[in-house]
């Protein structure tokens, strides 16, 4: 007897479902058969979730953290949507390759060596036949002690093996970077965080730095984010969640400390090469031409921005007092961060040139941040981070080996930025 | 268009006439254990083909017991047998019987139906070869509609019945090969192989003695036919169903199923007939393993009997020697293996 096509339930009906529609206890033992398809059908759907995901998942972490790792210009957060969308699409193909109950009844059989019994159960299940009833028993008894884990285990495919390591490493390397100088980099960038939120009093008295560094730090965090140095994880303290847009700033400016990006790539923002601190003069050369532009600013913000890293140049860039048409070059280019020639406001022409020593251009900016700057407009936290970076110039400018024209025009600029009741 | 079935039984009857099959089954392979020696195979597709209710070629080189087989088998069973001794001056009449004129009691004179060996449970056509074409075509009815025309008048041959024909595959100067048409009819061709040493041996004891074996007789008519009807109330699984479907095609060298071997040596595939008789045979087995339907592995199991007198080789074959049984072996192997 053959068994008509017709007996078999439509593949979208679920068999526990189907239990309960009338009719389908017709043949005794077809609960039976029918629980322990669906059962089968869910193992061996999660095994292929397992297995796809065990391979996508790494893949796409390790393509991600190749991506961030590698000077492609990735995000850092490339890893975590590569691997995402494995875990994605590995479900995804999982769903699409379970198999129907039809399929699964004779993968059971030929894992168990059944003979086909399963699937004639599966046929049969519905039919009123009396040898009907005869199959789907000797189905159910054979597959009473079912256990679908031994059946369908999961085996880790070969490429996970190599895939899950890999990824674990790459991850690993992206969010706890091994080498120096980039593990300093991100604890500026944490300190910078931390700096916004914090009083300026505090943060002078966390450490006893350097005297050079001790300059820098009380230059304030934007100041280290600009220069794109090391070396201040004494001072750190907990920082705390800062604005994206800030941050993404500072992000900018530390890799604008990177010498390959001295020459701006496109879609990026030229002006983050303002510490790029040029090898060669051809190389200052080139930052001084660069177009200084990039995020638009709000003028407050350009002006603290660059009253920091003019502190901070001067602390720094006069240290080399034998290059000092090199060190006010790169002051120049840091002081254009956030402001572009077609929208710079006084306050950013100001902020722009205020760390150089060059006396040209950059000579006026202190006249016109004392004439242009509207201090009613400048945010709170001048006010509080003002006093330790004055600090922090003057003990810089005291201590080190800088020629007295310069050590008055760092004087001028304090005072020409100063808060109301601080000058 | 209107179809008779007969009532179906329950569940239970057909598990209790199941158990039944397999008791006669084993009885008669005991049976004809005692009195042929060996080849348990070619007993087992014989007896399911019996009970299939189809007909067998058995071939062999002379001597290896082909006579004795079909013989004893007739005689296990309590059944009419005949004997056919096909020769060269055999006449359908002598097979099918004819009418012979008759005085009946009253004096008058007509002519009567005097039934041949044909009309027997168990047939044994013993070396069919030398049988002219005529002859053989009196089979042809016979084997296929199990009843025969004489004169106008059709008669029927009660069931069970079953044809056994042997064949010797050397002696081919003065024979008749049959044709594919009859081949066709036969539901296995059966090979005889040489018998093993321990199984040579047990020969010469057995039949150089004085001790003669004699067979019980158990099982009726009645209960063949009904064995027959049980056998036909086993499922076929979808996969055994699919597998059958592409054994077949796979033998035709014109399709996409059929392996190289097939595409180059073969000229004709099996015909819709082979396919049932792979499905009936794997019903019988199917049940003998204690089983309700019939699996992949029933199907490969009699894929060779049912195939290989039906798959017609082309001149390149038969001049390069290529078996019939390599050829299924080949088409086994892209339908899915010979034990799936």
């Amino acid at each position: 007897m053959t068994i008509s096509r017709d007996h078999a339930q439509p593949e979208w009906a679920d068999a526990d479902a189907r239990q309960d529609a009338p009719g389908a206890e017709i043949v005794p033992g077809a609960a039976l058969v029918l629980t322990a398809l669906a059962a089968a059908r869910r193992r061996i759907r999660l095994t292929l979730l397992a297995r796809a995901a065990s391979v996508a998942g790494p893949a796409g972490v390790t393509l991600g953290a190749a991506g961030v790792l590698l000077p492609l210009g990735s995000p850092p957060w490339l890893p975590v949507l590569l691997g995402s969308a494995g875990l994605a699409g590995a479900t995804v193909w999982a769903l699409l390759r379970t198999p129907s109950l039809a399929s699964t009844a004779s993968a059971l059989d030929a894992r168990l060596d059944l003979r086909d019994r399963t699937a004639a159960a599966y046929q049969l299940h519905g039919s009123s036949s009396p040898v009907a009833g005869l199959v789907v028993h000797d189905a159910a008894t054979h597959l009473a002690a079912l256990s679908v884990a031994a059946v369908f285990p999961f085996a880790v495919p070969r490429a996970a093996l190599v895939l899950a390591p890999l990824a674990v490493l790459l991850g690993t390397a992206v969010a706890w970077p091994v080498s120096p100088r980039d593990r300093a980099e991100r604890e500026t960038a944490a300190q910078s965080g931390a700096g916004m939120q914090q009083p300026a009093a505090a943060r002078s008295s966390a450490t006893t730095p350097a005297p050079e560094t001790a300059a820098r730090n009380s230059a304030g965090p934007e100041a280290e984010a600009s220069r794109g140095t090391r070396g201040t994880a004494a001072s750190a303290t907990p920082s705390e969640p800062r604005p994206p847009r800030e941050r993404s700033e500072e992000t900018a400016g530390r890799r604008g400390a990177r010498p390959e990006d001295t020459v701006p790539r496109p879609g990026q923002s030229p002006a983050r090469g303002k510490d790029a601190n040029p090898a060669t003069p051809a190389d200052a050369r080139i930052a001084e031409q660069q177009p200084r532009g990039g995020a638009p600013a709000t003028p407050p913000d350009a002006a603290i921005a660059a009253a920091d890293t003019a502190a901070a140049q001067g602390g720094r860039g006069l240290a080399n007092p034998a290059r000092p048409s090199q060190a006010g070059t790169v002051a120049r280019g840091s002081g254009g961060r956030g402001a572009s020639d077609t929208d710079a406001t006084p306050l950013a022409s100001a902020g722009r040139g205020a760390g150089g020593v060059s006396q040209g251009p950059l000579a006026a900016l202190p006249r016109l941040a004392s004439t242009g700057f509207d201090r009613s407009q400048a945010p709170a936290g001048l006010a509080a981070r003002y006093p330790t970076a004055r600090a922090g110039a003057e003990a810089a400018l005291t201590r080190d080996t800088v020629p007295p024209d310069l050590r008055d025009y760092v004087r001028e600029y304090f005072r020409a930025i100063a808060p109301a009741g601080q000058r | 268009m209107n179809t008779s079935q007969s009532p179906s039984p329950s569940s239970a009857d057909i598990e209790t006439q199941a158990a039944a099959f397999r008791d006669c089954f084993h009885h008669l392979r005991t049976e004809i254990g005692r009195v042929y020696v060996g080849q348990p195979s070619l007993v087992e597709h014989l007896l399911v083909c019996f009970f299939c209710q189809g007909h067998a070629l058995i071939e062999g080189a002379p001597g290896l017991g082909k006579t004795v087989l079909v013989r004893t088998l007739g005689e296990a069973l309590d059944l009419s047998f005949a004997r056919i001794q096909c020769t060269p001056d055999l006449m359908p009449a002598d097979v099918t019987g004819t009418n012979l004129l008759a005085e009946t009691p009253d004096g008058l004179r007509e002519f009567s139906f005097r039934p041949g060996p044909i009309f027997a449970n168990v047939v044994l056509a013993d070396a069919i070869n030398p049988a002219t074409p005529r002859t053989q075509a009196a089979f042809l009815e016979a084997l296929q509609e199990r009843h025969v025309t004489v004169f106008g008048v059709t008669h029927q041959i009660d069931a069970p019945f079953a044809v056994f024909a042997t064949q010797n595959p050397i002696e081919m100067e003065g024979t008749y090969p049959l044709p594919e048409a009859q081949l066709d009819r036969f539901f296995f061709k059966l090979s005889v192989g040489t018998p093993s040493l321990a199984d040579l041996e047990e020969i010469l004891t057995r039949t150089t003695g004085t001790e003669t074996i004699r067979i019980a007789p158990r099982h009726g008519a009645a209960t063949v036919r009904a064995m027959t009807d049980i056998i036909k109330q086993v499922a076929v699984s979808e996969p055994a169903m699919q597998r059958v479907l592409r054994i077949v095609r796979a033998t035709h060298p014109d399709t996409d199923e059929a392996p190289p071997l097939v595409k180059k040596y073969v000229r004709y595939g099996a015909s819709p007939r082979a396919a049932q008789a792979m499905i009936l045979a794997g019903k019988a087995f199917a049940l003998l393993d204690g089983r309700y339907h019939v699996a992949a592995a029933d199907v490969a199991r009699v894929a060779l009997p049912a195939l290989n007198h039906r798959i017609i080789r082309n001149f390149h074959g038969e001049m390069e020697q290529i078996s019939p049984a390599a050829i299924v072996d080949a088409v086994l192997d892209v339908t899915g293996g010979r034990s799936a």
